[in-house]
C-alpha cells in the first residue's frame, strides 16, 4: 500500500510508504487525504520519511489536503522531510505555510 | 540514451514508472563539475529541475520525448525537447490568449500570464518563437486559499538563472530550456 495510517486519540497519522512522490501518485493521495477528514475539525500528521524525490504535483496533493482540513477547522502538519524534498518546500515557500514537526512524536504533541 | 564528454540525450516514455533512474543517471552526468558537487543546495535544484522536466513530458507530451544536458566551464543546460501541444498561456489582465509562434507585434512585451489556470509569472516575449520565464519577486501567500496546486514551471524558474521556450517552426518541437550558470 502506497499510504497507511494509524489513528491515536483522535489525530490521525497518514505515513506515505514511497520513495518518489509524483504525479502518479498525487491524485491518489489528495484522494486518501480527503477520505481521512470526513469528520469535523480533523488532526492529521502525515509522515514523508520515505520521500527521496517529490514533484510539484504532490505538492500540490499536500496543499489541496491542507486546504481542505483547514475548511473543516482541522489541522495538519507535517513530518520527518528529507533535504531534497525540503529544498522543494523552500523554494516553494511552503515552509513557511505548512507546520513542519522533526519528529511524528513532535507533530502528535503539538496537536494535543 | 547517448551520452558524449559534454552532452547526455536520454529519451523519456510517456509513462515513467521510476524517476530515481533519470536523476541518478543525470547527477552521475555533472558529478565532475565542483560548483554542483561541493553544493548541496545547488544538486537538490538540479534534481528539482529534472525530476519537474520529466513531469510536464509527461502531463503533455503524448508521444516520447527528450532530455538533453549539456555541461561547459560556464554553465550547464538541460533541455527538454518534445512535439506535444505549443505552449499557450492567458493574459491575466486582458484575458487575452497567446499561442506561439507569435505576432510582431507581441514581440518584446512583458505579459502577466495566467498558466495553469492557477498562478501568475511574468513572461517576456524574446521573439515570435521564444519568450523567457521571468523571475518572480518574492512570493508571500496572502491566504492559503490563495495557493495554487500546480506550479511546476514556477518552481523551475525559482531553481535556476535562466528558463526559456522556444518553439521550433520547422521540426514542430517544443523546446524548455533551462541554465544553470556556474
Amino acid at each position: 500500500m502506497n499510504f497507511s495510517k494509524q489513528v491515536e486519540e483522535n489525530i490521525t497519522v497518514i505515513t506515505v510508504n514511497i520513495t518518489e512522490a509524483s504525479m502518479n501518485q498525487s491524485e491518489d493521495f489528495k484522494n486518501y487525504l480527503y477520505l481521512n477528514c470526513t469528520e469535523e475539525a480533523p488532526k492529521l500528521v502525515i509522515d514523508l520519511s520515505q520521500i527521496k524525490y517529490m514533484d510539484s504535483s504532490f505538492i500540490g496533493a499536500l496543499v489541496s489536503g491542507l486546504k481542505h482540513v483547514l475548511t473543516k477547522q482541522g489541522e495538519m502538519t507535517l513530518v520527518n522531510i528529507q533535504s531534497d524534498v525540503m529544498a522543494l518546500f523552500e523554494l516553494t515557500r511552503l515552509d513557511k505555510v505548512f507546520k513542519i514537526y522533526p519528529t511524528v512524536t513532535a507533530a502528535i504533541n503539538s496537536l494535543k | 540514451m547517448t551520452i558524449k564528454a559534454d552532452k547526455l540525450t536520454v529519451s523519456i516514455p510517456s509513462q515513467i514508472n521510476e524517476y530515481r533512474l533519470f536523476i541518478e543517471r543525470s547527477c552521475d552526468f555533472i558529478r565532475d563539475v565542483p560548483s554542483f558537487s561541493n553544493d548541496f543546495s545547488k544538486l537538490a535544484r538540479f534534481k528539482l529541475v529534472i525530476m519537474e522536466l520529466l513531469t510536464n513530458a509527461m502531463k503533455h507530451c503524448r508521444k516520447e520525448s527528450y532530455l538533453v544536458i549539456e555541461k561547459s566551464e560556464v554553465q550547464i543546460i538541460i533541455k527538454k525537447i518534445d512535439n506535444g501541444p505549443r505552449f499557450s498561456f492567458l493574459d491575466f489582465y486582458t484575458n487575452k490568449q497567446y499561442l506561439l509562434p507569435l505576432t510582431d507585434e507581441e514581440v518584446n512585451k512583458d505579459i502577466n500570464a495566467l498558466l495553469a489556470n492557477n498562478y501568475k509569472m511574468v513572461l517576456r516575449i524574446i521573439n515570435r518563437n521564444s519568450i523567457e520565464f521571468l523571475a518572480p519577486e518574492d512570493i508571500v501567500y496572502q491566504s492559503i486559499f490563495e495557493i495554487p496546486e500546480h506550479f511546476g514551471l514556477l518552481i523551475i524558474r525559482q531553481c535556476v538563472e535562466s528558463f526559456h521556450y522556444h518553439f521550433d517552426e520547422k521540426t514542430d518541437e517544443n523546446i524548455f530550456e533551462v541554465i544553470f550558470k556556474l
